[in-house]
């Protein structure tokens, strides 16, 4: 008689594996222990000569792909009326992008922020409010060129969670003034390839991306586009597929991108880094390939310029986006800086949290 | 134009937060003192079976809330971690079943084992005769008594090798005892176990 088996045959059944969202929330939980861990230890360097002198850039052409595309529409009606392909540059002072407790450029507080896995229903509207600047056009005359600054503005988006219901946006600048639509309500359907008369929709609110660091890396590069280094396109990524294009991702995914990121050569993890409205989080960075700036495709001849993504250290919500260069180096495009204000679940467009 | 090289003197490059697929349980931990993230890769390996063992004792609500107080404290007490044990699965079944244990305490549900075990389905018994079906409820209560009755001590033992499958050696350095005492206790409770499913053997 093996009195071990017979104990075993009444063990209760169990499943087979931790499912979600309860393992993206306890994971989230140990991250933030991390995070919490290694902010609280030895401070560990900035990079000093990134912070100095700040110079930022953008690039329509070169933007991150479909949805971050879709969402500039706000900058790129005012673009289009001055040049077909126009850049941003701006310089800022350091003190602009001061770490938290610091200056802040847009509102101190972000209500939103910080919710634990935000749910939306088929019929409703993923709300985000960003803050955003350094977009810099080259407007294009008949005298040759000249560059237009955009002062720091916020921006609404609402997108419809099931991406039936379209999306809208409206901004204002930061420095008062009313919220004006931009554009008109858009549709985030379009025509099925190999599907004639099928349409497909891109919802608002992400629910099946990859549950596996190994997943969310191969679904991150593959979103980033087809040029550049690996680094550089799985940021892209994450910025196409997150609230910096004004997605709802359940933070159990954020951490996985998170995660993702770091086991990509060329990323690097930035212990302490602040968006531009001052809150701080942890970071994961990159460098931006030269010749992407140039416009040629694909190469990695240096890092001037890097991105760096934002993310809260306790729910790794992604909360800014950032562009740096080294002082002194000559502009090359690049994209403006954001930072996630307030994310909220609303239930039609023009309606706030 | 500054080099790669020279930016990364700014930055630590990271390391992989999978780590290579060959290290050991102990080396990842070794790796996470100086890069604590890394400790994610010992929750993907070890979650699971964690959620799984917390699952049969507490039931499936508790679970998870159990898996993550494990995981916490043996985030905070990995650098008490001895290196020399490559498989960290001992060391994490320790820490949960300090952990059910003081959920138990707290929630005063001693009995709650015995509550789960018998919400559970008995193992659907192979033979379709009536009599072999009572026998195997029969069974199930009876081996149910044998683990109500059994020390706490004894009975976490005994769950961590039949229900966790750990082995001897595993469960003693999940419950920091020598394996003399595993031994022992192990055959104290076979013995028991033998005595209840067939009360004329009167070996143990």
């Amino acid at each position: 008689m093996d009195e071990i088996a017979l104990l075993r045959a009444i063990r209760p059944d169990a499943p087979e594996g931790f499912a979600e969202p309860e393992r993206g929330e306890v994971l989230c939980r140990l991250l933030a222990a991390a995070a919490g861990e290694r902010a609280a230890g030895k401070p560990v360097p900035t990079a000093g000569w990134l912070r100095r002198a700040r110079w930022r850039w953008r690039l329509r052409v070169a933007g991150p792909p479909a949805m971050a595309r879709r969402l500039g529409i706000a900058a790129a009606a005012a673009a289009a009326t001055v040049a077909t392909v126009a850049l941003v540059l701006a310089v800022l002072p350091a003190t602009a992008h001061a770490p938290a407790g610091g200056r802040r450029i847009g509102p101190s507080t972000a209500p939103g922020l910080g919710a634990q896995n935000l749910r939306a229903r088929p019929g409703q509207f993923i709300y985000t409010e960003q803050l955003i600047e350094g977009e810099l056009y080259i407007a294009a005359t008949g005298n040759g060129t000249h560059t237009v600054r955009v002062p720091p503005y916020q921006q609404r988006t609402w997108l419809s969670a099931d991406g039936k219901r379209g999306m809208a946006s409206s901004q204002r600048r930061l420095k008062g003034g009313a919220w004006s639509r931009v554009g008109t309500p858009e549709s985030l359907c379009g025509p099925s390839e190999g599907k004639p008369g099928h349409q497909i929709c891109s919802p608002g609110y992400l629910t099946s991306l990859p549950g596996t660091v190994a997943g969310m890396r191969s679904f991150l590069l593959r979103s980033g586009g087809p040029n550049g280094p690996a680094a550089y396109r799985l940021l892209g990524g994450i910025v196409s597929n997150s609230s910096a294009s004004g997605l709802l991702v359940p933070n159990s995914s954020y951490a996985l991108m998170y995660r993702a990121a770091l086991t990509v050569k060329g990323v690097y993890r930035v212990p302490h880094a602040a968006t531009i409205a001052g809150a701080a989080g942890i970071g994961v960075a990159a460098c931006v390939p030269a010749v992407i700036n140039k416009g040629g495709m694909p190469g990695f001849h240096g890092c001037s310029y890097r991105t760096e993504l934002i993310f809260d250290a306790r729910t790794h919500e992604l909360i800014g986006v950032d562009h740096m260069a080294a002082p002194g180096r000559p502009a090359l495009p690049g994209s403006p800086d954001s930072a996630l204000l307030s994310i909220a679940v609303v239930n039609r467009i023009g309606r706030l949290p | 134009m500054p080099s790669v090289s020279k930016l990364r003197s700014h930055r630590p490059p990271a390391p992989a937060a999978d780590g290579p697929p060959g290290r050991t349980d102990a080396e990842v931990i070794a790796g996470s003192l100086d890069d604590p993230e890394r400790f994610a890769v010992i929750f993907d390996r070890h979650a699971d079976e964690i959620h799984r063992y917390a699952a049969r004792r507490l039931g499936q609500q508790a679970a998870a809330d159990v898996v993550s107080e494990v995981f916490l404290a043996a985030f905070r007490n990995r650098g008490r971690y001895q290196p020399s044990r490559t498989d960290a699965r001992p060391w994490l079944y320790g820490i949960a079943t300090k952990v059910i244990s003081q959920q138990l305490r707290a929630e005063g549900r001693r009995a709650h084992l015995l509550a789960a075990v018998a919400a559970a389905s008995p193992a659907e018994p192979a033979a379709d005769d009536i009599g072999d079906r009572i026998a195997a409820l029969r069974l199930h209560e009876v081996l149910t008594g044998v683990l109500a009755g059994l020390s706490p001590a004894d009975r976490e033992l005994v769950l961590l090798v039949a229900w966790a499958e750990l082995s001897y050696e595993q469960a003693a350095q999940a419950l920091q005892i020598p394996i003399g005492t595993v031994r022992s206790r192990l055959h104290r409770v076979r013995a028991k176990v033998r005595h209840a499913v067939d009360p004329a053997d009167v070996a143990g």
